[in-house]
């Protein structure tokens, strides 16, 4: 059979491996029976198909992350849409969906950038930078609003509203984005159909 | 008030373990009262067409186990009853039980069927698992013991305050009574065995397989019916859709078992069953292939294996590991479309099914918690009968005196519970001995 | 036949059973033109109190003494009828059922005028039948109140104590010099993690203490005689010997652990080691001292060569996981297993602890088995192509575990042999009915439990040894056992002792007995013992000599029955 291991780029450093480990035990990677439901349900894997199923679908990553950590700096974990249907239907309670996204947070923190795309006002983590070019070529050229992350678009509708209220007082809307926040694609999108564009 | 002496048992559930138990207590020379809360005895067994690893006909051989129980001198069955109250303790226990009005006269009735015949109530068949229909006054099953007919109160035109009374017409051994009322009895017993059983898990909980809204998608229970000479298609296979003669079969495992959302527990016998049924169809339909879509194949059992791998080799069984995401319609064919990831293979893959058949996940029987609370017996979070002391003693349970076996203890397969139902029959022989 | 013969013939509609396909009153019709027959009617469900009634009543008002009921299957109410006509004082051997559904009405059922005439037939075969019938009377045999346990292991101990509890006297044979099988071996229990000797201890003490049990130790089985109710075990040790009487025997004779020479790296590796072996070890020297373990399941099971599953193996391999695990938190453990067999419910918890304490699961694909290598007599990496990952990955060692199956005891042929028994094809013993009769033997009076029977986890074992206990008190409760009369019987002046009958009773009922008056130079003839005889009839179609008879079977039945055909 056809070996299929992930590119080795670098190794990993003994800190990073400890904080992924304590990312899989508190999302419950450790459960994952490799059943395959949550690849059946991915979006992306639909999209994708193919190739992307055995390199990149949740269960995936999650045996990718078993024996070989250093599998985390390829592209593929940079792809999932962090959408939540494999969370949903996962029988074994792998929280995947949440993994990913703290998975992501990791990464960027330690400086390993080079498969993100950031907001150009803030800064903050906006989507994987391969999206970028897929959705440029759906947004008829509107490429600003994938530059300006969703918090920062309404910020600046917040300020023109502010201006038109009637005796110039209005919300003081909180510029700061908070650390809570985790824009995703989805939401980027259906605040882009929110505002008509 | 039945004042017995202590060599009296109660053993409440009448499916092969509690039947078994009756058998061997009674040989033993105890005076046995079997409480069963459905109008026949023969359990989940009853229900089913052939069982594996032998592939004998169920009701072949449960029959004879149902007709000793009935005839034997000291076995009573109390069938249509249920227990509404337990006190005392181990050696003097005093149980109220309730026998539900059947609203016919077992001592005159024939089992003759003519009145069902003429009834014009259609009732949803809930022994065909919800395919076909059977009227208000029905026999539980073609070979039901006691072969009384029962009148269902929910149904009947008659106790609904209708016109009617056909069935009261038509008998010749007028063995109608609608004024027939519920019964209570008081029996004094030593000990008490729980075989109350298992019920199916409804999937449509689970509604990324569409069980309910795509018509050929059935359960493994509906398939059983279906496949089963004595059910409502008389073993005809039959797309729920267009009523043709399926040419592929495909089975889902695992469908509400080994699901933190739904039950987390393994079944234990589906895995066994989806093959018997991939069989059976095979022997039905010649050209008819199957694939059986698992997560791990349980056949631990003796000759489990070898079953496995005949299903394989001469039945045209094919396995896929793979636990699907959801299940689509085709809509020009009216067909199931499985959307899974074959593991082995890492390919995305969707395929069109004639059938699928689900298999569905077993829990402790319905009126389980009920009773068990009737008698102050503790069960675990999904209602099965803990048993505080596993291993030393699978059969106690919290309370002395009170011992439980069979599926209310755990999911287990028909040898498994028969050795439970003996071994549960010794202890209680042993505890009435040291009383 | 004598002029005195009077038949009463019932046919029964058995609702539409029969009566929608034969036309059941012409049946009636013709029967009552049959010679001998005083009086023919049809019910629509004979055995209904209605139905049984009326035979009693017929036969009082006719003075019946011969009794046929045309109905459904002897299967089911064979024993209904003759006790039927026993409440009438008519002998219910002189009875006879003749089957009008499976045998006429469900096999013709789109043919009603050929079944009718085929239903005709069998009434009068069966008239010409129950003419030649003989009163017979059961046969009644005391049963001693003693059963002998075979094997002192968690069976043998469980079934000696359910046994004894219930005030019966039990005989404990054990070949070792100790009690409790393999569960000395043991370490901790699944799933509780209870040491195995807190269980055991106070059994075998309570074993050991116990007035109704005599144990034997360092005790073996070598001779066997007699039949149920009683046996006569002769049990051996060195050069003594000891006769034993009994009522029951269990077999609970365990099975042995399977040794995995030449395999993984098993006897060239001082660190691969089975799972037990592994458990032998860990009572001395505990769980911890280890960073790296790998457990292959499935080593001998699953196999071309032994096709059966060990049951309990995953279990046992999670087990000895989690407590390594939780012994030594940073240890890396992986299960390259097949499938896991967590069935049920504790077992698939049990299956999730040990994923939450990170135990890694491999799938590998039996085409494609691990491979274990080392230098130096020391076994370093595992290497396996992981199925489901499609890649080969390769696993650093410090403790390589193989999780093998139970195989069939060594004693198994010869007690077979000796208590004549079956084996399956597997090497284990044979039950009844894998279904419906899974403790009990062909042979009445003898008991199995245990992996005697088919490797199984201790309370599986401990189930089976109070089901083989309830079984084996029925026939001691009762004090005796009532046998049917339809049994063989030998003329043993027509005996040519050629032991074909011997060898092809399926139940051990006929053996040698000396011949009071030798034929033919022999000085034995068979014999058949009517307790045991199930009345099967193989020994009669195998005799040459036509030397056996069947009661309720004999030629001169069946010929009158043939002859009545046409």
């Amino acid at each position: 059979m056809e070996n299929v291991a992930p590119k080795k780029n670098r190794e990993i450093d003994q800190d990073l491996t400890k904080e992924i480990r304590n990312l899989v035990d508190k999302n419950h990677l450790n459960m994952c029976l490799e059943c395959g439901k949550c690849s059946a349900v991915c979006p992306m894997v639909a999209f994708y198909g193919g190739e992307f199923v055995y390199k990149r679908s949740s269960r995936a990553i999650a045996e990718m992350l078993c024996f070989d950590p250093a599998g985390i700096y390829d592209e593929a974990i940079w792809y999932c849409l962090a959408c939540q249907e494999c969370t949903f239907f996962c029988p074994s309670g792998v929280d995947f969906q949440n993994f990913m996204i703290e998975l992501r947070d990791l990464l960027i923190s330690r400086g390993h950038k080079e498969f993100a795309h950031f907001c150009s006002k803030c800064g903050g983590y906006m989507m994987p930078k391969h999206q970028v070019d897929t959705l440029q070529k759906n947004l008829n050229g509107n490429g600003d609003l994938l530059y300006e992350c969703p918090h920062c678009t309404r910020n600046r509708q917040a300020e023109v509203l502010r201006k038109l209220s009637p005796k110039g007082r209005g919300h003081r809307f909180n510029t700061q984005p908070s650390q809570n926040q985790k824009p995703s694609i989805l939401s980027m999108i259906k605040a882009e159909k929110r505002a008509g564009l | 008030m039945f004042r017995l002496n202590k060599n009296t048992v109660l053993i409440l559930g009448g499916g092969i373990a509690g039947i078994q138990s009756s058998i061997d207590l009674a040989n033993m020379g105890k005076k046995v009262f079997l409480v069963e809360e459905k109008p026949s005895i023969g359990g989940a067994m009853a229900r089913l067409d052939k069982t594996f690893p032998t592939n004998d006909c169920a009701m072949c051989i449960l029959a004879p186990k149902m007709i000793e129980c009935a005839n034997h001198d000291n076995i009573t069955l109390l069938t249509y009853s249920k227990l509404i109250e337990l006190t005392g303790h181990s050696g003097d226990f005093k149980a109220k039980i309730l026998k539900k009005a059947r609203y016919v006269d077992s001592d005159k009735c024939v089992g003759c069927g003519v009145c069902a015949e003429k009834c014009p109530t259609k009732v949803e068949d809930s022994f065909n698992a919800g395919l076909g229909t059977r009227k208000a006054i029905y026999k539980y099953f073609p070979q039901a013991v006691p072969s009384t007919f029962v009148i269902d109160p929910d149904h009947c035109r008659v106790l609904n305050g209708k016109k009617c009374g056909v069935c009261e017409k038509f008998c010749k051994a007028k063995a109608i009574n609608f004024k027939q009322k519920d019964e209570e009895i008081t029996i004094e017993v030593g000990a008490v065995i729980m075989a109350t059983g298992l019920d199916l898990y409804g999937v449509s909980a689970l509604k990324e397989y569409g069980w309910g809204t795509i018509k050929n998608v059935l359960t493994a229970m509906q398939f059983e019916r279906m496949i089963c000479a004595s059910g409502p298609t008389q073993g005809h296979l039959k797309k729920p859709s267009d009523g043709e003669e399926p040419k592929n079969l495909a089975f889902i495992q695992c469908v509400g078992s080994r699901d933190v959302r739904h039950k987390r527990y393994c079944s234990a016998v589906c895995c066994m069953h989806a093959t018997k049924e991939a069989m059976l169809a095979h022997e039905h339909v010649p050209k008819l292939t199957s694939t059986i879509f698992y997560m791990d194949m349980r056949a631990v059992g003796k000759g489990f294996q070898d079953y496995i791998q005949r299903a394989h080799d001469e039945y045209a069984v094919e396995y896929i590991r793979s636990r699907p995401g959801q299940i689509t319609v085709n809509e020009e064919t009216g067909n199931p479309v499985i959307h899974f990831e074959d593991t082995t293979t890492r390919e995305l893959k969707t395929r069109e099914f004639d059938m699928v058949i689900l298999a569905q996940a077993l829990i402790p029987s319905g009126t389980n918690t009920e009773t068990a609370d009737n008698m102050g017996v503790k069960m675990d979070e999904f209602g099965f009968v803990g048993a505080p002391s596993e291993p030393l003693d699978p059969f106690a349970t919290n309370r002395e005196g009170i011992f439980a076996c069979g599926f209310c203890q755990g999911p287990m397969d028909v040898p498994g519970s028969v050795v439970r139902a003996s071994g549960a029959a010794s202890r209680v022989a042993e505890s009435l001995a040291l009383l | 036949m004598s002029d005195g013969i009077k038949i009463g013939i019932f046919i029964c509609h058995c609702g539409s059973n029969i009566g929608g396909t034969v036309n059941v009153p012409e049946v009636v019709k013709y029967a009552r033109t049959l010679p001998y027959v005083v009086c023919a009617e049809d019910n629509l469900y004979t055995c209904s109190e209605d139905g049984l009634s009326s035979i009693r009543n017929k036969i009082q008002e006719n003075h019946l003494n011969r009794v046929v009921v045309a109905s459904c299957t002897p299967r089911t109410h064979e024993g209904l009828f003759r006790k039927n006509c026993e409440r009438a004082d008519l002998n219910k051997y002189l009875f006879e059922f003749v089957n009008l559904r499976e045998h006429c009405a469900w096999v013709h059922m789109n043919q009603p005028e050929e079944a009718t005439a085929k239903a005709k037939d069998l009434v009068r075969m069966g008239a010409a039948k129950v003419a030649l019938l003989e009163p017979l009377t059961d046969l009644s045999t005391d049963v001693m109140r003693a059963c002998l346990v075979l094997g002192g292991g968690v069976s043998g101990l469980t079934a000696a104590l359910a046994l004894a509890n219930q005030g019966y006297r039990v005989e404990l044979v054990e070949k070792e010099k100790e009690l409790g099988g393999l569960l000395r071996s043991l370490n901790r229990i699944f799933p509780t993690h209870q040491p195995a000797a807190e269980f055991l201890a106070p059994t075998i003490q309570s074993v050991m203490a116990h007035e109704n049990i005599q144990v034997h130790l360092g005790w073996q089985l070598s001779e066997i005689k007699g039949f149920i109710g009683n046996y006569s075990a002769t049990i051996q040790k060195g050069d003594q010997s000891l006769d034993l009487e009994v009522g029951t025997i269990t077999v609970s004779t365990g099975a042995a652990p399977f040794k995995p020479d030449g395999l993984y790296g098993y006897g060239r590796f001082e660190n691969v080691m089975t799972q037990l072996e592994f458990e032998q070890m860990s009572i001395q020297s505990g769980y911890g001292g280890f960073n790296n373990v790998v457990m292959i399941n499935c080593v001998g099971a699953r196999t071309e060569e032994r096709s059966y599953c060990g049951r309990f193996g995953c279990v046992e391999a999670l087990k000895n996981a989690i407590l390594i695990k939780e012994t030594n938190p940073e240890a890396r453990v992986t299960i390259i297993q097949r499938d896991v067999m967590a069935c049920g419910k504790i077992y698939e918890d049990y299956y999730r602890i040990a994923l939450e304490k990170g135990i890694q699961f491999v799938r590998y694909d039996p085409d494609q088995p691990p491979k274990v290598l080392g230098s130096d007599q020391k076994a370093d990496k595992v290497s396996v192509h992981h199925l489901l990952m499609g890649q080969d990955i390769a696993l650093d060692a410090d403790l390589v575990l193989l999780t093998t199956p139970l195989v069939p005891g060594e004693d198994n042929v010869s007690l077979s042999q000796m208590m004549r028994i079956p084996l399956g094809m597997d090497g284990f013993f044979m039950e009844a009915h894998q279904k419906l009769r899974p403790v009990e033997f062909p042979t009445d009076g003898i008991f199995v439990a245990g992996c005697a029977r088919y490797p199984g986890e201790i309370p599986e074992c401990i189930g089976q040894a109070h089901a083989a206990a309830a079984k084996a008190a029925v026939p001691m409760a009762n004090g005796m056992v009532v046998t049917d009369a339809y049994t063989s019987e030998v003329d043993p002046t027509r005996c040519s002792a050629c032991g074909r009958c011997i060898r092809i009773c399926p139940f051990g009922a006929v053996d040698w007995a000396e011949s009071a008056s030798p034929q033919n130079g022999a000085s034995k003839v068979a014999k058949v013992n009517a307790t045991e005889c199930k009345g099967c009839g193989l020994c009669v179609s195998s005799c040459l000599s036509s030397a056996i008879r069947l009661r309720g079977f004999s030629d001169g039945q069946i010929f009158a029955m043939i002859d009545n055909l046409n």
